[in-house]
């Protein structure tokens, strides 16, 4: 319907006639707008500023002692170049427990997604949301301290690698879910009905358009939920303990150690050595949150090649 | 209706398919979504081999009854129906009814073309390969052959590994009818297919529409009444959830014989 300019009265009520092609928008149009733009780069500052401090105070400390027999000394055998020990340890336990967060949150977490997008509708699914968000609001220190019971002393596993990953799994699951969730959602209904329409089982159809599309929201889902177990200490203080030694396969009843430990421990450690590797730790958790950045374009670039592009 | 497949002849002199026999049958099709019915009371037949047109102002219930035709409404939340659709004398409605089976037999080609994000040659095959009805070197002939068919293999021979995306909006709506086509289904559903399409896009795709016939059974939903015209051999006009009329096109046209059709295609009404 055409806009009726200066439409006859009782056709509602007369628009004001047209502005004129040139000339500039009114003050207030042009103050309003560069307030928005003021409050936007504002926040991208106080959201970016203290990203590049850390990484930038860290590179600046952990760069110039910086050896790369770190990555491949324990903690239980110094070095000359290395008093207290290097953090292979460390790294390689991170490592293993990312691998065993990203095997059983993943799939937990993907899998229940998929059922709260596709299956868990009215009051079945309401609750299921709701015991998720329940366990997200949880504080990962309660978590741990309930893994310590039930698995470390309840299974009898002692500290271990199991007991750690299941805590550090349980805290995340909820974020995995949720932005599987949400990403499937926004599958555009013209996908699912082609897929319908061509007699696709609805399996069938989730696996190889559907799931297909939501690849990039759950992908970045997950690495933000690694990112976040890779960064947690306190339920694994509970449940992983720590080990200077280098970790081992066994499930249970074997401590293992890792970065975030290092940090917080290390630093406040008296000499001089010790402080040190707590920088470079730190160092290693950054590279190796953008490792899994990284990883995650990749997976996303190999499989969005005939994606529909973003619609501005 | 005997009569009226007798009369039946598009403008291009055409004869309507050789059997006699409707594929499809519609009875007393009442379809609603929660409060009151969107259609009521449809009785209506689908000769075999033709194409036929519906027509109708917006909201009328058209793309609603071309949903129920292949069960896409079924998930709607609220979807309620009484009467019956038989396709070769079998209720579509049936206990035992597949959907993948019904859903291969009639196809669906939608208003906005709704390429999948793979790439051009899969799209073409997708439905072939959830079917499992070919090997990878059969699945790369039908592609070539239904690209064939719809006249898109010389634009897209050599981007076969590309994104559909890319492709131009009328291409997008041939790759989609490509799509449907390639699982041979024996009547194709479509929605407003020509409704974005530029002049010659349109033609391209109503002589393709003419070429399925007499092997397939064609019904579309358009607005473009002089396209009606052009195809059909049947139209049926609907308002406001009812079926007012049916008959050979040029009846419907011509000599309707019933006053709100008669406004309607004379652009008084919708
Ligand atoms: N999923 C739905 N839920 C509720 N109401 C619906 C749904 N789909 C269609 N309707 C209603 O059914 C009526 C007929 O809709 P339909 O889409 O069949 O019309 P149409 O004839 O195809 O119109 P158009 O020419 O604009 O495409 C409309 O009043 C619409 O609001
Ligand atoms: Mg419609």
């Amino acid at each position: 319907m055409a806009r009726m300019v200066g439409a006859p009265a009782g056709e509602g009520t007369p628009l004001p006639a047209l502005p004129p092609l040139q000339g500039s928008p009114g003050w207030r149009r042009r103050v309003a707008n560069r307030l928005a733009w003021a409050l936007a780069g504002l926040a991208l500052v106080v959201i970016l500023a203290p990203a590049v401090w850390i990484v930038a105070g860290v590179v600046y400390r952990a760069a110039p002692h910086w050896h790369w027999s770190v990555l491949t000394t324990p903690g239980d055998r110094p070095t000359l170049a290395l008093p207290s020990g290097g953090l292979e340890n460390a790294v390689l336990g991170t490592l293993l427990i990312m691998a065993g967060v990203t095997l059983v949150a993943g799939s937990i977490g993907v899998l229940s997604g998929i059922h709260l997008a596709e299956q868990a509708r009215g009051r079945v699914g309401d609750l299921l949301r709701g015991a998720s968000e329940v366990l997200a609001g949880i504080p990962s220190i309660v978590l741990g301290y309930v893994g310590y019971i039930a698995l470390v002393v309840g299974f009898h596993w002692g500290y271990s690698l199991l007991a750690g990953v299941l805590v550090l799994a349980v805290f995340v699951v909820p974020y995995v879910a949720k932005s599987t969730e949400v990403a499937l959602r926004q599958v555009p209904t013209s996908y699912r009905e082609g897929a319908e329409a061509l007699g696709m089982p609805p399996g069938y159809a989730l696996r190889r358009v559907v799931l297909r599309t939501a690849l990039p929201g759950i992908t970045t889902g997950l690495i933000v939920a690694l990112a976040v177990a890779a960064g947690e200490t306190a339920p694994l203080l509970y449940t992983a303990n720590y080990s200077d030694a280098l970790p081992t396969l066994h499930l249970t009843h074997h401590s293992v150690g890792y970065l975030t430990d290092v940090v917080w421990t290390f630093f406040n450690l008296p000499s001089r050595a010790e402080v040190q590797l707590s920088y470079d730790a730190a160092l290693l958790l950054i590279v190796l949150v953008m490792l899994l950045i990284a990883v995650s374009r990749l997976v996303i670039g190999l499989t969005q090649r005939h994606a529909e592009p973003a619609r501005g | 209706m005997g009569s009226a497949l007798e009369e039946a002849a598009p403008a291009d002199g055409r004869q309507p398919g050789a059997s006699r026999h409707h594929v499809l049958r519609i009875r007393g099709l009442t379809v609603g979504f929660k409060g009151d019915p969107v259609l009521t009371g449809v009785d209506l037949v689908f000769p075999r081999g033709t194409i036929t047109a519906l027509i109708g102002p917006t909201g009328s219930g058209k793309s609603t009854f071309l949903r129920t035709l292949n069960r896409m409404n079924d998930r709607v939340p609220g979807y309620y129906r009484k009467g019956e659709v038989e396709l070769d004398g079998q209720s579509i409605f049936a206990p035992g009814v597949q959907l993948m089976a019904l859903r291969r037999r009639v196809g669906m080609v939608f208003q906005r073309p709704n390429p999948f994000p793979l790439s051009i040659m899969e799209n073409v095959v997708a439905g072939v390969r959830a079917h499992g009805l070919a090997d990878r070197a059969g699945r790369r002939r039908i592609a070539e052959a239904r690209l064939r068919e719809v006249g898109l293999w010389g634009a897209l021979a050599h981007r076969l590994n590309e994104s559909p995306f890319r492709l131009s909006g009328g291409q997008q709506q041939l790759l989609c009818l490509a799509r449907a086509l390639a699982i041979g289904p024996d009547i194709l559903l479509l929605d407003e297919p020509t409704s974005s399409l530029d002049p010659v896009t349109v033609e391209a795709v109503e002589d393709l529409l003419r070429r399925l016939t007499p092997a397939i059974t064609v019904i579309v939903v358009t607005h473009n009444l002089a396209q009606a015209k052009r195809i059909a051999h049947f139209t049926a006009f609907f308002n406001q959830g009812r079926l007012v009329e049916h008959g050979p096109t040029a009846r419907v046209f011509g000599d309707p014989s019933a006053e709100e059709t008669s406004r309607y295609v004379t652009g008084r009404i919708g």
